[in-house]
């Protein structure tokens, strides 16, 4: 009983101190311009809750088509990855190609300060008419994830046993076959935390995208971070605006939870 | 926060928009651009906030009238730099009308026009109506905005700096006579860095002491300032212009040409007084100036949480002074001059692109934005102060007294003061402006934290500052006075 | 490994005939680099492009405007005696072993307390993977708000309780701050994958120790840590991939004020602020190469662990 006390306790005590700040987020996105700096703790969670953030989030910011730039980007950006990965991590895990030494180099891209990175990739943009377009930020963050998302399932491949492609190929099957029917489905949990992780990564970005778009790829986290502005920071809209960003990712974490749970093992435990 | 003091301007706004015709005869207005034949839109940022939405309905008159589509991106004002440089530099010509701080001016001065240039080809009253125009503005902040004697931007809204003090506090009979009694002169807005000490000390209190004859229900700072690395710099060079020093001393020829650039012996030395001094004041301020950018400040003096904010944007009082109203009834903002009456100055201004492709109506966007129908709408509604001493002398004959005519009649008095000091200044003369400045900021931080000392971080700014001035600039050579 | 190539029977057949592209892309001898080919040239194009743009002005000085100017390697011998570089660098090695030390302990410990069935599970799983969904940059501009010394709800809630307010940005401890904060949005990546983990391990062999009779401590000594050793180990080189890069949570708080310079941001302010491409660009290739060597060590531990089942 007292076991189960101390698990309960503990438990709840490290869910509060996550949850929180998140909690926060919603409370503060509910509040009007004088509840936001109140200082005693009651008004801190009693106030009264107006919906005025959002709708001026709506109607004077475009909230809305920002929010679908985000959600182009990264959708697209992240099935363009997964398959480009797919690929690349196969014929490192199967065929070990490169000997380690391509699979180094490949990770070892996510190393380089990227603000450095940016002026050059910004002239090259600029001369394939690449800024401000959803092609243009879907490639940076394609290349931006690839490397990560290759290296993870670089270990997923690994602990689909050799024998049943063989096997596979001696019934007569091709290469793709192969690939297609018998390694593809032993791999669905690797898929789909390297996806969550792509897109994840992908919808919550920054700094690439406030400065390589401009108003009709702009994504939602450049808007929400324009109100952190010079005369004010209006900490209403951005959580009203976070509170909704936050939604689709939380849903998409929601359903694939069991996934990851059983992904996250990188293919690297053996027993 | 700004929201009430808006809608109460509303109806004040309407009234004026009633009566505007009267003032409209003398003043440059819509009617008078020319038919625009080149309809290709215009790019360009606008400041995200509240205050600054204000100046929608203004670009969307702009292209009612002239047929002009205008793109408006809505950018913080910390990533403008960033921003629009990538952009210049790389030459997408994406931005007609350019955002600019005032101290890049002369570092882009290659990448924009000379207005008198674009007056002279698309203004029917040639170079003479710009410079009527300009006749209206504030010479210092004009001066912000040239590059080598020529204007390349005209100001949108200035950020002056000045001192706020909460005027019922001083105004206050118990508070006065105590003081009085403590240093032997009166409690009024100080004019010298020792009077800010003597009050800071005065004023910094603990919960259960008494204010105004009622005790405190929380802690009392005498100061608050923004000494995070934000704006660390500009509250230094507050202080060190009054010494009659500079960050570096520009050295002219008899024809105004600069020969040199020198950090002089005595601008090192006033720095290490000025700094000294600004960390020895943090000890009457709250721990959190430290990290403290100007709505720090905003919110410690609209909470009556401090006495005074030596140097802050006078463009913040409308802000602080709609939380003060609710928060502390009773309570008002006073503003003057900082100590030693040099504030930092500057604006966020509009210049036109070289490469725009629809210059002349890039060039009627800016005078229009920076005009005295728009200059008093962004007054009014939103706080943001114009550069224009019209706009100001309109606002303080016309509107009560506080909060804006007080703010006309300082920034008429501190241009006045300060219009032959700007010009020279280090910042205004320098193409390595904008990286110097910003150099600054986290040089100067570790002395006010004392993770170094003021002597080490004095040392670390000169090399630094001699590297970057002549790494960007090539018109002239930095060097130290040995 | 090419000698488990199966035997190219079916095609042989046809060997007469010239092959097909999609054939030779596909055949036996060419499909591990056919598969390659996307990766490999989007790094070069995104990758090549930038490194020898930044090693060019790496030996300039530029500004963005003008003509670069050949400085030899001035910016590197400048940068080897600059302090606030050398400063950053040591403490982002200080909060990345900070960080992954306190992950590793926090999210075991968690991982251990939640490897089980209980009522709600999925509940308490799903509100602790919450933190990695957020933006970390936005995350920064709200901590900045909760953590504030006058206005922060954390000072309310302290002072509320009588506990005195905490000014979190001090000089001497605001580097833990930013600490914090990474770990409170990462913790959940760590407790997760040793979750995973813990979940997969065979039942049968604790099972048999359960019955010699070994100690709890012993069977986590002996039996769970070495198991779980090649997922500790991609823990840390995965953390220490990314917190070598750590920019976003400075961005909305001090901005490399009070003692939290870190590697990433010098670099952002030197290069993106400041443009001074030429002496960015050389602390970006320093700082790679130094890092690259570093992960190099524990990469190479690392692939030996993961190595193909054979």
């Amino acid at each position: 009983m007292l076991k189960k006390l101390l698990f309960w306790v503990t438990t709840v005590l490290v869910l509060a101190i996550i949850v929180a700040p998140l909690a926060w987020i919603y409370l503060t996105a509910f509040k009007g311009p004088a509840d936001l700096f109140a200082s005693d703790l009651k008004r801190f969670v009693v106030f009264k809750p107006t919906l005025e953030n959002f709708v001026v989030l709506f109607r004077d910011y475009p909230f809305w088509p920002n929010l679908l730039n985000t959600f182009i980007v990264s959708v697209a950006g992240t099935a363009v990855t997964v398959i480009c990965s797919l690929m690349a991590a196969y014929s490192f895990a199967r065929w070990n190609t490169g000997g380690g030494d391509i699979l180094f180099m490949t990770v070892s891209t996510r190393m380089f300060p990227m603000a450095v990175a940016a002026v050059p990739h910004f002239v090259f943009f600029k001369n394939l008419g690449l800024l401000d377009t959803h092609l243009g930020l879907t490639l940076l963050y394609v290349f931006f994830n690839i490397s990560f998302a290759t290296f993870l399932l670089y270990g997923f491949f690994n602990e689909v046993p050799k024998e049943v492609e063989q096997a596979a190929m001696i019934d007569g099957y091709g290469r793709i076959e192969v690939f297609r029917k018998i390694v593809f489905p032993l791999i669905g949990p690797g898929l789909a935390v390297t996806s969550v992780f792509c897109l994840i990564w992908m919808w919550n970005e920054f700094f690439f995208a406030f400065l390589f778009t401009r108003d009709d790829a702009r994504t939602v986290n450049v808007l929400l971070s324009s109100f952190w502005g010079g005369l004010q920071v209006q900490y209403g809209l951005m959580t009203a605006g976070a509170a909704i960003t936050i939604l689709p990712t939380l849903i998409a974490a929601w359903f694939m939870q069991r996934y990851i749970i059983r992904g996250l093992t990188f293919g690297a435990v053996k027993g | 926060m700004l929201h009430r003091s808006i809608k109460a301007w509303c109806g004040l706004l309407l009234l004026w928009g009633l009566t505007s015709s009267a003032y409209a005869q003398s003043n440059f207005t819509l009617d008078d651009v020319p038919a625009l034949k080149n309809k290709k839109p215009i790019h360009l940022i606008l400041e995200t906030g509240d205050g600054h939405s204000k100046a929608l309905p203004i670009i969307e008159a702009f292209t009612k009238k002239t047929g002009v589509p205008v793109n408006v991106e809505r950018v913080a004002s910390s990533g403008v730099y960033g921003k629009e440089n990538v952009e210049l530099m790389a030459g997408t010509g994406h931005y007609d009308v350019v955002y600019v701080e005032t101290s890049w001016t002369t570092e882009w001065s290659d990448l924009l026009y000379k207005l008198k240039d674009l007056a002279n080809k698309f203004d029917p009253g040639k170079s003479a109506a710009l410079e009527k125009e300009m006749a209206n503005m504030s010479p210092s902040i004009l001066a912000t905005g040239q590059a080598y004697g020529n204007q390349m931007v005209l100001p949108f809204y200035t950020f002056d700096m000045t001192m706020w003090v909460r005027q019922d506090v001083f105004d206050d009979p118990t508070e006065k006579a105590n003081f009085k009694t403590k240093y032997g002169y009166e409690l009024a807005a100080a004019k010298t860095w020792e009077q800010l000490h003597d009050q800071a000390a005065f004023f910094t209190r603990k919960k259960g002491e008494m204010l105004k004859g009622q005790p405190l229900d929380h802690d009392l700072f005498g100061l608050s300032m923004q000494a995070g690395a934000y704006q660390d710099n500009d509250e230094t060079t507050a202080r060190l212009w009054p010494t009659g020093n500079d960050w570096v001393t520009v050295v002219k020829d008899g024809t105004g040409k600069i020969t040199k650039f020198v950090i002089t012996k005595a601008d090192k030395e006033a720095l290490k007084t000025v700094l000294a001094e600004y960390k020895n004041d943090l000890q009457w301020d709250s721990p959190g100036a430290l990290t403290a950018n100007f709505d720090f400040v905003v919110a410690q003096i609209g909470n009556g949480n401090a006495i005074i904010a030596p140097t802050i944007w006078a463009n913040c009082t409308v802000w602080a002074d709609g939380i003060l109203k609710e928060k502390v009834p009773g309570g008002k903002i006073g503003v003057y001059p900082t100590p030693g009456g040099q504030p930092y100055t500057g604006a966020w201004s509009y210049g036109v692109a070289k490469s725009t492709k629809n210059p002349e109506a890039a060039y009627w966007l800016v005078r229009y934005l920076t005009s005295y129908e728009a200059g008093l709408r962004m007054f009014k509604e939103a706080g943001l102060i114009p550069g224009r001493i019209d706009v100001m002398e309109t606002v303080s004959k016309n509107e009560p007294v506080y909060p804006l005519g007080m703010l006309a009649k300082y920034h008429i008095d501190i241009w006045k003061a300060t219009g032959k000091y700007i010009p020279n200044h280090y910042y205004y003369n320098t193409k390595a402006g904008g990286k110097v400045y910003d150099n600054q900021i986290y040089v100067l931080a570790p002395a006010l934290t004392g993770e170094k000392t003021v002597e080490q971080v004095v040392e670390d700014l000169t090399k630094q500052t001699i590297d970057l001035q002549n790494k960007f600039d090539k018109t002239a050579p930095c060097v130290e006075e040995k | 490994m090419l000698s488990n190539s199966p035997p190219l029977s079916g095609l042989a057949g046809e060997a007469a005939r010239k092959p097909t592209i999609w054939e030779t892309l596909t055949s036996e001898r060419y499909f591990r680099w056919t598969l390659l080919i996307p990766l490999l040239v989007l790094l070069a194009v995104f990758m090549l492009y930038p490194l020898i743009y930044s090693i060019y002005f790496s030996f300039h000085d530029w500004g963005m405007q003008g003509d670069p100017i050949f400085s030899g390697l001035h910016n590197y011998r400048q940068l080897v005696f600059d302090q606030n570089f050398l400063l950053a660098f040591w403490r982002t090695l200080e909060v990345t072993l900070i960080c992954i030390v306190v992950e590793l302990g926090l999210g075991l410990g968690l991982a251990l307390l939640w490897n089980r069935d209980f009522k709600g599970q999925n509940v308490v799983r799903g509100l602790a993977l919450l933190p990695l969904l957020v933006a970390p940059l936005i995350l920064s501009l709200l901590w900045n708000f909760i953590l504030d010394f006058n206005f922060g709800a954390l000072n309310h809630i302290l002072s509320a309780l009588g506990l005195g307010r905490v000014n979190v940005w001090r000089p001497s401890i605001a580097l833990y701050t930013i600490c914090f904060m990474t770990i409170w949005q990462w913790l959940p990546f760590s407790t997760f994958v040793l979750l995973a983990g813990l979940k997969s391990l065979p039942r049968d062999v604790f099972e048999a120790a359960r019955v010699d009779g070994a100690s709890r401590w012993y069977t986590f000594r002996r039996l769970t840590l070495p198991l779980l050793s090649p997922l500790i180990m991609i823990i840390v080189v995965l953390r220490s991939m990314w917190l070598i890069r750590l920019f976003d949570p400075l961005f909305g708080t001090t901005r490399g004020g009070v003692n939290t310079e870190l590697l990433d941001w010098i670099t952002y302010r030197t290069s993106f602020v400041m443009f001074d491409i030429g002496y960015g660009s050389a602390m970006a290739i320093l700082s790679w190469a130094v890092t690259m060597a570093l992960c190099m060590v524990m990469f190479r531990q690392l692939m030996k662990q993961m190595a193909p089942k054979t």
